[in-house]
């Protein structure tokens, strides 16, 4: 396994969430007439159809993002939680969700008492068919080809997905579009951007499960280490940063400053564009960039100077975990979310977790940060349920019910005192709360993610600067959650024969030179196609 | 004076030299290292403390802090495991009897010159051999038989195995003839030849058999994964994957676990191999002499 199939976000996310890039506001990219296919493509019809934000205010944050484009912070929950939806959702009938999972499964019904609550607030019983995240993509099809999906299901990776949904799935445009999704308040309280995955030939086919910013890949580090050693955290220029990861470096402790090739920092260090360009109407791949080769300059250094740990491309995503915790590796790069792993991993108490922003490679600056995927997928009705669409949306807008209401403290928490304890103003999972909430509820619809870390003094506050420090300037894809027919087919696999190149040139089995065969190769491929047919969706949906 | 005899091992063989037999046992010996120090490493890692793990960077040899039952403590709360262990082992046993009946009907069947349409539905069974149908064909044939969200759906569709069946037939074709003739010549049907004769002869392969169906269908989680929906209907190893591959992009952790420390995942995944393997190894031993004969056998009449 190459260490970018471990990454959290990294392809096999994008991939596996297949809604995230692959399902799209791509109006016209189906086989059948692209950007041909009416309704949508002008400006007027298009603002008609996105659902209109409003943003939810019922809660106030102790630290509020949306001015710097991050998720708003908690120190507490609020204690007395706000009741956002009166009446239950559910109709009495069962609701059945297809959709995957990232944690162990729950207990079953019967011996889950969050399942029980849950289906009386919901006020049907809720049946869901998990499947483990790397698995979800040949369950979905095989589901879609035995038409076994469930009421609810969130889209996996499958060629032609604008044709599936239109096959399968219910068009949500007159429930949503405009002033619609009015009448699901926490429907419209997801941020703007993450529609685009949800929009297809000018209709609303899901719901996107939002995430965006908290999904940057950022490079932590180990204050407390950087402190012992007399280092700055606050490099200035690539140099600096290489002469950081020198002064980390200990043969003797058997400490290497990076757990990974730091491929995606240096890159920021360069402003490289964030997957896709725009160059007019045309899109350019990121790989084209000339300061390409500078990057592997640097990266070759460091691999040979000895400051990336020499098992950087032979173990797993956890590996990488348990070097920072235990310091044999002060810098990572990994995304936000995983802060809270971090806190609960390190084993020195003393232990802090730090940002370093990417500078500029000359000194001139900060560099750019790449900006996390809008949303990791997207929630479609079956057809088969059409009759029920406002219930089923219904329940989708309960999941969605944000941060500092009762609906979220219940859904992420439980009940207190059987799943959770209140410890200092905020909610703490026992083990029976663990296990039992595990029911895949976080990907089937959710609230925009907040910064909460409950039983950790400050901490949600440093997670809020970092991203402050890091997120305002941070470059968004252009092309994100836009549908390229091409891509969904051949992506992997033209990733895989890039990263292949990327991890030989780093580590010194090919020149530097390789790289721009390499880009042609990608180019001719495919790469070409899919930046035309991203660039086309593009055009036509704007 | 009479030369003392040159000693000899057990079976007459005359005994190897000194600087022979320490080279012998040195390789031996880590020959069995290399076997047992993983398995070794498996078992402590799976009993260490978290902290343990973590600063060892993963693995540990022998823990040092006490040992630590947080890790199957962990998995087997909530009941969903003990189930699916109980699952596992209805799958495996029932599985495995209807397979090997099956595969020692056909294998039967097959093996016998001059059963009508022997020719081609041995070619059948090799092209079965050969050709995948692939996933979705066999999802199709498993739901058009109304298999689906029941364990049927597990043990059904890979009951017949055309490499086993090739086997047992191999087996079946080398019996001495004369044995089948004699019995035939006292009326026997093919029932009983098969029954009385054939099986009874073949001990030693279908326990071979027996155990690849056995442990196929133990470890097997990917039929579990497309065919039942319901999870409390899972086996063990596929409820166990839902351990493994968890965080690989936003983990239950990011709810805010942070009092209760989470063992790492290093020792959980650990404990889900001892977990795994303890059946297994608790059934290989009985069966391990008819393998070694059973393979032999095969080998030289096959």
């Amino acid at each position: 396994m190459s260490v970018y199939d471990a990454r959290p976000l990294g392809r096999r996310a994008v991939l596996a969430g297949g809604a995230a890039l692959g399902l799209a506001g791509a109006v016209g990219c189906s086989n059948d007439g692209r950007g041909a296919s009416g309704a949508g493509n002008d400006e007027a019809a298009r603002s008609k159809i996105r659902p209109a934000y409003e943003r939810y205010t019922g809660v106030k944050p102790d630290l509020a993002g949306a001015e710097y484009n991050i998720p708003d912070a908690f120190n507490k929950y609020p204690a007395d939680p706000v009741q956002a939806i009166n009446a239950a959702p559910g109709d009495g009938k069962p609701i059945t969700v297809t959709t995957y999972t990232n944690t162990p499964i729950p207990p079953k019904l019967e011996q889950n008492t969050f399942w029980q609550e849950f289906n009386k607030r919901v006020g049907s019983p809720v049946q869901v068919n998990l499947t483990p995240s790397v698995d979800y993509d040949k369950k979905f099809a095989t589901a879609v080809a035995g038409d076994q999906l469930g009421d609810l299901f969130v889209v996996g990776a499958i060629a032609q997905t604008p044709q599936m949904l239109a096959a399968k799935a219910v068009d949500l445009t007159p429930h949503l579009s405009g002033d619609n999704i009015k009448k699901y308040p926490f429907l419209a309280n997801l941020p703007e951007v993450a529609w685009n995955s949800g929009i297809f030939d000018g209709k609303i086919y899901g719901v996107p499960i939002p995430r965006g910013a908290i999904s940057s890949q950022v490079m932590y580090s180990r204050g407390d280490i950087l402190a012992a050693e007399g280092l700055q955290a606050g490099v200035k220029s690539a140099e600096e940063f290489v002469e950081l990861c020198k002064g980390l470096t200990n043969k003797k402790l058997n400490r290497f400053a990076l757990a990974s090739a730091p491929t995606q920092f240096v890159r920021n260090m360069f402003e490289i564009p964030n997957t896709w360009s725009k160059d007019g109407d045309k899109l350019v791949s990121n790989l084209e960039h000339p300061a390409h080769e500078e990057v592997f300059g640097i990266l070759q250094k460091l691999w040979k100077s000895g400051y990336i740990h020499p098992d950087a491309y032979a173990g797993q995503n956890l590996d990488l975990k348990t070097r920072f915790s235990n310091g044999s590796s002060p810098l990572v790069q990994d995304t936000f979310s995983g802060w809270p792993t971090y806190l609960q991993m390190m084993t020195d108490p003393k232990a802090e977790i730090a940002i370093i922003a990417p500078p500029k490679h000359d000194g001139s600056g900060q560099g750019k940060t790449w900006l996390g995927a809008p949303a990791i997928g997207v929630t479609a009705i079956s057809k088969k349920a059409e009759g029920r669409v406002e219930t089923l949306l219904a329940y989708l807008n309960f999941l969605a019910a944000p941060f500092g209401t009762q609906e979220y403290l219940f859904r992420k928490f439980g009940l207190a005192g059987v799943h959770h304890t209140m410890q200092n103003g905020s909610p703490v999972l026992n083990a029976k709360g663990f296990s039992e909430t595990q029911l895949g509820l976080m990907y089937q619809a959710d609230a925009p993610w907040t910064i909460f870390l409950p039983g950790k003094e400050g901490s949600a506050e440093n997670q809020f600067n970092a991203m402050k420090s890091v997120c305002p300037t941070a470059l968004a894809n252009p092309a994100a959650g836009v549908y390229s027919e091409t891509s969904n087919r051949k992506n992997k696999q033209l990733n895989d024969a890039i990263n292949q190149v990327t991890d030989d040139i780093v580590q010194g089995r090919k020149p530097v030179s390789a790289w721009a065969t390499a880009v042609k190769k990608w180019k001719s491929d495919g790469g070409d196609k899919i930046a035309e047919e991203l660039a086309q969706a593009l055009k036509a949906s704007r | 004076m009479k030369a003392k005899p040159a000693p000899t091992m057990i079976g007459g063989m005359p005994m190897p030299g000194l600087t022979e037999r320490i080279v012998k046992a040195v390789f031996l010996t880590v020959v069995c290292g290399v076997v047992v120090f993983p398995f070794i490493g498996v078992i402590s890692t799976s009993l260490a403390p978290a902290e343990e793990v973590t600063k060892a960077g993963g693995f540990v040899l022998f823990p040092t802090h006490g040992l630590d039952f947080t890790a199957y403590r962990s998995i087997l709360s909530g009941g969903t495991v003990t189930q699916a262990l109980l699952i596992s082992g209805f799958v495996t046993a029932v599985g495995t009897a209807l397979a090997l009946v099956l595969t020692c009907t056909l294998g039967w069947a097959l093996s016998r010159r001059g059963t009508i349409g022997n020719r081609p539905l041995l070619l059948l069974v090799l092209i079965s051999l050969l050709f995948n149908p692939g996933l979705i064909p066999s999802y199709l044939v498993v739901q058009q038989f109304g298999l689906l969200d029941s364990l049927w759906a597990v043990i059904v569709p890979v009951s017949v195995s055309a490499f086993n069946v090739i086997v047992v037939r191999a087996f079946f074709v080398g019996l001495p003839a004369e044995i089948i003739d004699a019995a035939r010549i006292d009326g026997a049907s093919e029932w009983k030849l098969f029954r009385h004769i054939g099986l009874p002869l073949s001990k030693a392969v279908v326990a071979v058999v027996g155990l690849f169906y056995g442990v196929g269908y133990w470890n097997s989680f990917f039929n579990a994964l497309l065919y039942l929906n319901d999870s409390s209907k899972w086996p063990l190893q596929l409820v166990l994957r839902t351990y493994v591959v968890n965080g690989v992009e936003l983990g239950g952790q990011d709810l805010g676990l942070a009092g209760e420390a989470v063992p790492p995942q290093t020792s959980i995944q650990m404990a889900i191999l001892m977990i795994s393997i303890v059946p297994v190894l608790c059934v290989y031993p009985f069966i391990q002499r008819h393998f070694a004969k059973g393979v032999l056998t095969g080998a030289v009449k096959g």
